[in-house]
């Protein structure tokens, strides 16, 4: 008989509450591979966690599953410390599931800014984020996923990815998205009017009451790089979608355009947390 | 579920309906949209014939039509059994799986307009207990069209099959107006999406949703950079 590898089911629960103007950590729960780190951040900028995944990557089976909760009033980022690997499955094996949810309390402010998701050859990835916003709460999401590390010569080709996201505000569905790619993923990212020669596509998403007023500033800002992005408003929420043939090309306006419409909606720096940096 | 992979017989009554549904004449203001198109032809990646069947293949196969295709077919098997509960998640998360403000006009327009129109010239209790549940809420083209069908007893293979043509032929005519094509190309057009719109509807039928995604990011892109085109004769 063949030992199988050991799988990682990781969970993480957080949350923040206001006290006196101030967001502070109510609650921590975290099991292995999941870790969060609480980095210093100056007083103007949110409260923030930074998620680790410790075991360096998931394989066929794993399951993380992140909640966070951002309650009343309160000012909150969520970031990751590195970009996420997911190496090939073996046959056979389940798929790999990542489930974040988000819950945004009135009137706060919520940021989950994840750094890039890498998908090696034959990787098998089911991801979601859902998030759930009462009355006056607003989020800013960006997630990005990479078809292969192209410069070390690796290609996602085959493999599944499932990528969902769901928004919900006062209780009713207002947004839901999938990206599904499966089987031979080279060649359906080959088709016409799919991905053309890109490895990388982001999400950056913005919800909130006044959306609708900062999507012609967002347009300046993309300007510059609009052959990468565009965006589009509708019920709430402001949506930009980007498409680049080489990941480390991106990160520039993506970091820019996240750090501008976080600028713009909250009057904070238009700076990502110093982990994106680093 | 095998049932529906045999070619079912629709009753006269039946396919009367569906043709009337599914034609252009049907009020619903087709017209006005292309789904991207527009852009993609001003950007110069639509040209020729073959361009213009790859572009609707591609909302077809993987982009929005695939969406509503797969939605279409949940929709209706939660009408025909009678599951108010069901179908209205379905018509809740048709009614936001939009790539884009202008995708999401163009089914939104055209289901509240379905809906309106056949409620008038084929009353039926199940399409008025449907818009007195959503509140005049939006909902979306697929949704009314699958509920219509399944009160109707139009079988949903046919159904689909149909309503995916629609889509399909609404596009190649916004695709002759903007290329400009011919009447003679536009049905050559018609022809090569034969197979596709017949492969689209036996595999939505065998999709479920956990497995519901999009799969073209450069058609969004072409909906999303429309909204900011100069000159536009289209809505989408």
């Amino acid at each position: 008989m063949i030992a199988r590898a050991q799988r990682v089911h990781g969970a993480a629960r957080i949350a923040f509450k206001a006290e006196e103007g101030v967001t502070r950590l109510a609650d921590l729960y975290q099991h292995a591979p999941c870790r969060f780190l609480f980095p210093h951040v100056e007083p103007d900028e949110p409260a923030q966690a930074v998620l680790l995944t410790t075991s360096g990557g998931l394989t066929g089976g794993d399951r993380l599953a992140v909640e966070i909760e951002a309650r009343v009033n309160t000012c909150v980022t969520v970031t990751t410390q590195a970009a996420e690997k997911l190496y090939k499955a073996a046959d056979g094996e389940e798929d790999v599931r990542v489930d974040i949810r988000y819950r945004v309390g009135e009137n706060a402010w919520a940021e989950w800014l994840a750094q890039e998701t890498i998908l090696f050859d034959r990787a098998r990835l089911r991801r979601s984020f859902t998030a759930d916003l009462a009355p006056g709460a607003r989020l800013l999401a960006l997630e990005s996923v990479v078809f292969g590390r192209t410069a070390m010569n690796e290609r996602f080709d085959h493999g599944l990815l499932h990528d969902a996201w769901r928004i919900r505000r006062n209780g009713r569905l207002i947004w839901a998205d999938a990206l599904h790619l499966e089987g031979d993923v080279a060649q359906q990212r080959a088709l016409p009017f799919g991905f053309g020669n890109a490895c990388i596509t982001a999400t950056l998403l913005y919800v909130g009451d006044d959306a609708a007023n900062h999507l012609e500033v967002v347009r300046e800002l993309l300007e510059p790089d609009k052959d990468l992005g565009a965006a589009t408003c509708m019920d709430g929420l402001l949506i930009v979608r980007f498409l680049a043939d080489d990941a480390t090309r991106l990160r520039p306006p993506l970091m820019r355009i996240a750090g501008g419409l976080r600028n713009l909606a909250t009057g904070m720096r238009p700076h990502l947390p110093r982990v994106w940096s680093c | 579920m095998a049932t529906e992979m045999l070619t079912p017989r629709v009753p006269p009554e039946a396919m009367y309906r569906l043709l009337a549904w599914c034609s252009p004449s049907y009020p619903t203001g087709a017209f006005s949209y292309s789904h991207g198109l527009e852009w993609a032809v001003e950007e110069g990646g639509v040209r020729r014939v073959a361009d213009v069947v790859d572009y609707i293949s591609a909302v077809l196969e993987r982009g929005g039509a695939w969406i509503d295709a797969v939605l279409f077919a949940h929709a209706y098997r939660a009408a025909a059994a009678g599951d108010d509960d069901t179908l209205d998640e379905i018509s809740e998360l048709a009614a936001v799986f939009r790539a884009s403000s202008e995708t999401a006009l163009e089914s939104r327009q055209q289901g509240s307009a379905f809906l309106s129109v056949t409620r008038r010239a084929w009353p039926h209790a199940r399409l008025d207990d449907y818009a007195k549940r959503q509140h005049d809420q939006a909902t979306s083209h697929t949704v009314v069209v699958a509920l219509s069908c399944a009160a109707y007893e139009v079988p949903l293979q046919p159904a689909l099959h149909a309503y995916l043509h629609s889509v399909a032929a609404n596009l190649v005519s916004a695709g002759l107006r903007l290329v400009p094509l011919g009447q003679t190309d536009g049905q050559i057009a018609i022809a090569r999406l034969g197979p596709v719109v017949e492969a689209v509807t036996a595999r939505a039928l065998l999709t479920n949703l956990d497995d519901l995604g999009s799969a073209a990011p450069a058609l969004e892109f072409c909906s999303l950079r429309h909204e900011t085109q100069y000159t536009r004769l289209f809505r989408s």
